[in-house]
């Protein structure tokens, strides 16, 4: 299956981004050949509903699964309605994060996190 | 005449200013701009006339014509609709009302409806008219009851615009009709900073201003210098008093005595020629 991880750079090396929303950049990973795809996030660069914008990214790649840290309110809604369930990611490097979902280390996201929180 | 009331930072004192110079100068009319947290009706204490609710465009999407083809979401420029499961949702909050979704849908399958967001009142106190917006609780959008406020600005009256805090969009839409403009500031380096951003704005918008002091005290010349730097006229120094806070918190107004009633008089005799000046030549 199709799942994504938000990431702080364009490669597999690169910490995960603690944002859902307002992230640097997906890494698809096809779980099943191991396929990579990595793609600027979508909603880093609006002015408004970027949380929106990046779900609606996932959603068109028909990912089953992403991995980040907080995903707000908007987004949060839109992951649930598509049935894309939301990984709590640990913290380390995109690769890092991939292996532990592929262990079932990681808990899932009960609770959507406050809106806005990507904006610096 | 129009004459807005903005400072930049909060709490300087505008609303203070605006419904007092209102309560003393003849045939005026004052509109509170600030429709996030309007305050101005706390001290004018108007009779209701009139509430109009203030309603915004947005899309309707009719599923059967619907074909799922997604050039609505392309070409929203707010990322307010969202296709999942071939299906379209709107996020209505973020909606503009622009209309370009219903431009491109290839099968009609949008129309148009609204929602309220908020209103505007209307009504008297004594002489004063006054007007006031207010928009509803968790609307992120507050320009559209701003610009419903100023359909109220009456030509044949002085009409006072109590502005929001800040010096973004809702205080862009709020002094765009204003002939003249106040910027009430507080000795100190917060005050000085926010009054530098609104100035500047002012400037960009080619307004003539002047400042009022509001809290001053001894040494007031962090924003003296400035106002000289500037050639800012100052049109009047309100003194820091305990009696006037008080005054403030029981929701009245100074103009029932002297000296503070003068002080308003003032103002509003030094604008008038500051705005004569100003047709006449420059400075």
């Amino acid at each position: 299956m199709k799942i994504a991880v938000t990431a702080m750079g364009h490669d597999l090396e690169a910490p995960m981004d603690q944002h859902f929303g307002r992230c640097a950049y997906f890494v698809f990973v096809d779980t099943d050949t191991n396929k990579i795809e990595i793609e600027a996030n979508q909603g880093v660069t609006a002015s408004g509903g970027a949380g929106i914008a990046a779900a609606q990214q996932v959603i068109d790649k028909g990912v089953k699964a992403i991995i980040t840290g907080k995903v707000g309110p908007n987004a949060f809604e839109l992951l649930s309605e598509g049935n894309i369930a939301m990984y709590q990611g640990l913290g380390g490097l995109v690769k890092e994060e991939i292996e532990s979902f592929n262990h079932q280390k990681l808990s899932v996201i009960a609770v959507k996190g406050q809106s806005h929180q990507g904006i610096k | 005449m129009n004459i807005g009331i903005l400072s930049g930072k909060g709490g300087t004192g505008k609303t203070t200013v605006s419904t007092n110079l209102a309560a003393v100068i003849p045939k005026s009319q004052y509109l509170d701009c600030d429709v996030e947290e309007p305050n101005g009706f706390i001290f004018l204490k108007p009779e209701i006339h009139s509430e109009e609710p203030v309603e915004v465009p947005v899309p309707v999407f009719d599923s059967q014509q619907c074909s799922a083809c997604g050039k609505c979401v392309s070409v929203c420029q707010f990322n307010a609709l969202v296709m999942i499961k071939s299906k379209i949702k709107l996020f209505d909050k973020i909606c503009k009302g622009c209309g370009a979704c219903k431009i491109v849908c290839p099968e009609h399958a949008i129309s148009e409806t609204s929602r309220v967001i908020g209103q505007v009142t209307k009504g008297s106190s004594g002489e004063v008219d006054c007007v006031q917006g207010l928009l509803n609780v968790g609307e992120p959008i507050a320009v559209p009851i701003i610009k419903q406020v100023l359909n109220k600005v009456d030509e044949t009256k002085t009409n006072i615009i109590d502005c929001p805090p800040g010096t973004s969009c809702t205080v862009v839409n709020s002094i765009e009709v204003c002939d003249y403009c106040i910027l009430v500031t507080e000795p100190t380096v917060f005050g000085l900073h926010d009054l530098k951003l609104a100035f500047e704005l002012l400037k960009q918008m080619n307004i003539p201003c002047g400042v009022v002091i509001n809290k001053a005290t001894n040494d007031n010349s962090i924003i003296v210098e400035f106002c000289q730097q500037e050639s800012l006229p100052i049109l009047a120094t309100i003194p820091f008093k305990r009696e006037l806070a008080k005054k403030y918190s029981e929701g009245r107004l100074f103009k029932d005595e002297e000296p503070l009633r003068h002080l308003f008089t003032q103002i509003y005799s030094n604008i008038q020629k500051e705005v004569k000046h100003a047709t006449v030549g420059h400075h």
